[in-house]
């Protein structure tokens, strides 16, 4: 089980988040600026390009919805995460979580957003810091210690193993 | 061959014993002079090292760095070197140089200065990221801090601390 410490705030989520879209949202453009070049100079029908956009427009979600699901899923941490130094566990066993309830999870980031982010704002009156997605899938959201070089960990005592 | 041949082949020979033997004296002297030279450079040498080791040992070498300090030589010669512009002159001539430029490259290039650099860019990284995690979290403690006050009160008036994960449900 990983090291866990106290409930992670808001502005450190919402930094976390934006790293994530940053990241998220760059590659996509990436993909499509350089599908779109491609599209532009072939002189497809017009039937064609929709068609495309309309897969790339899938690809999009599906994308996000698995960016997302799979980190939240296997280390409890995105890449925003990580950098912020909190992750995402379950809120009974403290592991990570199975991935339907991951992208249940992502739904529910969606749908707290829509009121104004009133779904997310809503953890600022809550004892665990949990947001709509995390009432929603049960998680909880705490902060990663920093982890300790190897050269300050103390010398494993005879035994141990 | 006649008689007088042989006589004159004689009288040749005989003759020519004395030279032979200067000629022979001289190589002996010349390979002489050749030794002793080399000798008296290795004995030179030896001294001139034996002298500097002297120095070195000594505080001769102190005393001869402290007079030019007090006499103010170094930085005469600095000022000089400043005024008549032969720092700018030098200066010009490395930067013109294609060996200044070879040397930049092979350091530039060289495993050990690139590790340093990547090394000292984690580093930075690090350092910026340290300092945004701290900020923020320090922010959630204000945000926090901030919203409890508009908090509806709870039995008996009292509010919710912030628990630490470590204190709450273990499985």
């Amino acid at each position: 089980m990983p090291a866990v410490g106290a409930y992670a705030g808001l502005v450190t989520r919402t930094i976390a988040f934006a790293l994530d879209a940053a990241l998220v949202n760059g590659v996509a453009l990436l993909v499509g600026v350089t599908i779109g070049l491609g599209v532009s100079i072939l002189h497809l029908p017009k039937q064609i390009e929709t068609a495309i956009a309309a897969v790339l427009g899938m690809a999009w979600v599906l994308w996000l919805v698995g960016y997302f699901a799979f980190f939240w899923s296997t280390t409890g941490q995105t890449p925003g995460d990580r950098v912020m130094r909190i992750r995402v566990l379950d809120g009974h066993n403290r592991g990570p979580l199975r991935p339907l309830r991951a992208a249940l999870r992502f739904g529910g980031v969606l749908l707290a957003s829509i009121p104004l982010f009133a779904g997310i704002l809503v953890m600022l009156w809550d004892d665990r810091h949990r947001c709509l997605q995390d009432r929603l899938a049960r998680t909880i959201v705490v902060y990663v210690p920093k982890p300790v070089p190897p050269a300050q960990r103390l010398p494993s005592v005879a035994g141990d193993a | 061959m006649s008689v007088v041949g042989s006589v004159f082949d004689a009288g040749t020979r005989v003759t020519s014993i004395p030279l032979r033997g200067t000629v022979a004296l001289i190589d002996v002297g010349l390979a002489i002079e050749q030794r002793s030279r080399a000798v008296l450079r290795a004995a030179a040498g030896r001294l001139a090292l034996d002298t500097l080791d002297a120095v070195l040992a000594g505080d001769a070498l102190d005393r001869v760095l402290e007079r030019i300090e007090t006499a103010g030589v170094a930085q005469r010669i600095a000022e000089r070197i400043l005024e008549d512009g032969v720092a700018e002159q030098i200066v010009a001539l490395l930067l013109e140089s294609e060996e200044l430029w070879v040397l930049v490259d092979e350091i530039a290039r060289s495993p050990s200065v690139t590790e340093a650099i990547t090394h000292q860019s984690a580093g930075f990284v690090d350092q910026i990221t340290d300092t945004v995690r701290e900020r923020s979290r320090e922010a959630d403690t204000w945000v926090q801090s901030a919203a409890r006050r508009f908090r509806p009160s709870r039995k008996g008036g009292e509010t919710a601390k912030l628990t630490p994960l470590s204190d709450t449900r273990q499985p």
